[in-house]
């Protein structure tokens, strides 16, 4: 017979119990916890709020009765009345802390008084991966809507939007942005928004389409200590001054330097060479974690490495991608300065290389930088992570017991030093720490045993 | 070294200072009074309890102290029990809240979890009349009020 253990009210159980519940429970079922009885009421209604992830409550407003979005342009046009996503996210607004919109126009609702501890606001464009809980589909359906409430690159949204979000939660701190529809003008304005702020921490700006976004983010919010900024290739221009050469960086020293801790420069493709990475480095000389996109041609690999090494002394993770090989002198002194004596706080660093150089049977290999690697390996002992990683699926790991061959290729590896390699039906991962490489089984190994799957 | 603890009903039980250790609570307060052979009363346990409390304690003797972590997003998995824990907290409903309560109240955060995750297990997939069921508990809603509230919050769930 079940008992009475969990009845009416805190005498039996005290509230943060029940609560520590919800957070094991899976998204759905705080739904029906909520209408068990009061006392559950008040402790899952937190859990259910927490993180919201919707595509515009107005959308949901008019769809409500079928749960799903009934899929039409027609509903869109003659939704007049606010239903119940848009009339009641307010309701508990207090509890919402993570928030993901389709529009920065759906943001408008969470201007009401109740919602004041937003911690992360991230702005998504639909697409195929992102799966918003209702959602236009059909593109037609989505312009319609669009139509009606106008587009997301409109400039009064930094001011009716953002400015008076910031103003209402003091604890907003994380803020991702997609800027592919907000260009130039209304991207730096934005930057001059957020600038003011000492609360942001992070920031994630998705495809930035031009160089000087990037400038403005760097100049107005020196305080934001992560930024990512993912770089869409194909559109993406220098437009202040289309190319300037090295020399020319050379003489901007005196900007304002920022407090930038991580920097990801993610592209969604290899670019062209990218000088205007330099200058951005200097501006960082709290840098601890560097991702640079992938890079075609090595000119610049020199110069950045070098950057590195004089201007980001606290660096201890980096991602470095190019297309050619490292073959040549500069690009292996850069490399080898890096290793050995530049940045003595480097614990992780990842290469890519779209030709397969390190594989010796098809390529050139430089003994001397092949020394240095192994060097900075066993320096610090077993601590540190060197990985790589070809387009032929084949990777070297190096070792704490030297280097050992795999015909793998590291799926993951994060900054703590620990990853993991999958080889031919051989399954190799280990952990950062002294126990760690030498649980790894080279591929070619008989027993072809794995521990860990 | 060993401690000695009481149950509300005036059992004593002697164990190793490590495994009491295992509750924050108990650690502090052997902290506090620094060396001392009294007996620790623990007047919101009783003694069945604190045996199971005491089997699991002895069997994570060795386990190192959880490091929370900082997760943007705080909702965890209940599916990583493991085995021996879940054999352990294959007991009824009423032991199972009294070993919650008892971890909750002596500040034991694993025993605390492996019990919440047990509890969060049941819930799933359940519908609020099959959770009242579950756990006997009285609805004091309305029919009109429980309606409401499904219609408010309803699309607020993550589909």
């Amino acid at each position: 017979m079940p008992t009475m253990m969990l009845t009416t009210s805190a005498d039996n159980i005290p509230p943060e119990v029940l609560e520590r519940i919800a957070l094991f429970l899976d998204p759905h079922s705080p739904t029906a916890c909520i209408r068990v009885c009061r006392f559950w009421f008040d402790c899952f209604l937190p859990s259910l709020y927490h993180i919201i992830h919707v595509y515009h409550f107005d959308y949901f407003s008019t769809n409500q009765d079928s749960g799903y979005p009934r899929r039409s342009d027609g509903v869109v046009r003659t939704a007049e009345t606010v239903g119940y996503g848009g009339q009641f996210v307010h309701k508990h607004g207090q509890f919402i802390k993570d928030v993901t919109v389709g529009t920065t126009h759906a943001l408008k609702y969470l201007l009401r008084p109740e919602c004041v501890n937003l911690v992360r606001v991230t702005t998504v464009a639909p697409d195929r991966n992102v799966k918003f809980r209702a959602m236009p589909r059909r593109i037609e359906e989505l312009k319609s809507w669009q139509d009606r409430f106008g587009r997301d690159y409109d400039e009064s949204l930094v001011n009716q939007v953002w400015e008076p979000l910031f103003a209402q939660n003091p604890g907003l701190c994380r803020v991702s942005i997609n800027a592919l529809t907000g260009r130039g003008k209304i991207m730096v304005s934005m930057c001059k928004a957020l600038g003011g702020l000492a609360q942001l921490e992070e920031l994630h700006i998705k495809y930035v389409l031009d160089r000087n976004v990037m400038e403005a983010l760097m100049d107005f919010c020196p305080q934001v200590s992560t930024l990512t900024v993912k770089i869409f290739v194909n559109i993406f221009t220098n437009v202040r001054q289309d190319f300037r050469f090295l020399e020319n960086y050379a003489q901007i020293t005196n900007e304002p330097r920022t407090q930038v801790k991580e920097l990801d420069l993610f592209s969604t493709g290899r670019m062209g060479i990218q000088p205007w990475i330099i200058p951005i480095l200097w501006r960082c000389p709290l840098l601890e974690r560097l991702v640079i996109p992938f890079t075609v041609g090595e000119l610049y690999f020199g110069p950045i490495m070098r950057t590195i090494v004089e201007h980001c002394p606290k660096i201890r993770y980096l991602d470095v991608r190019i297309q050619e090989r490292f073959t040549s002198a500069d690009t292996i002194t850069a490399l080898g300065d890096l290793l050995n004596t530049g940045c003595p706080r480097l614990t992780s660093l990842r290469l890519y290389d779209a030709a397969d150089i390190f594989l010796m049977e098809r390529h050139f290999w430089n003994p001397d930088l092949k020394e240095r690697l192994e060097e900075f390996w066993c320096s610090a002992g077993s601590k540190r992570l060197l990985e790589r990683e070809g387009s032929g699926g084949r990777g070297w790991v190096w070792g704490a017991s030297g280097v050992s061959e795999f015909a793998g290729v590291c799926d993951a590896v994060d900054d703590a030093g620990c990853g993991r390699v999958f080889g031919d039906g051989v399954c190799l991962s280990w952990e950062g720490g002294d126990s760690a490489p030498s649980t790894a089984v080279p591929a070619t190994h008989p027993s072809r045993s794995c521990y860990c799957c | 070294m060993t401690v000695i603890l009481v149950s509300s009903d005036n059992q004593d039980f002697k164990v190793d200072k490590e495994v009491a250790e295992r509750s924050i609570l108990i650690k502090n307060m052997l902290e506090d009074v620094g060396e001392s052979d009294s007996p620790i009363p623990l007047p919101n346990v009783t003694s069945a309890v604190l045996t199971k409390v005491i089997e699991y304690c002895e069997h994570h003797r060795n386990d190192p102290v959880q490091v929370p972590e900082e997760t943007d997003d705080p909702r965890k998995r209940s599916n990583d029990i493991e085995e021996w824990d879940m054999k352990f907290m294959q007991v009824d409903q009423e032991m199972l809240f009294e070993i919650i309560l008892a971890a909750n109240y002596l500040d034991i955060k694993p025993l605390l979890d492996v019990g919440c995750k047990t509890v969060a297990n049941i819930i799933k997939g359940k519908t609020p009349e099959e959770i009242r069921k579950a756990f006997n508990i009285v609805n004091d809603f309305t029919p009109e009020e429980e309606a409401q509230i499904k219609k408010e919050n309803e699309w607020a769930e993550d589909r």
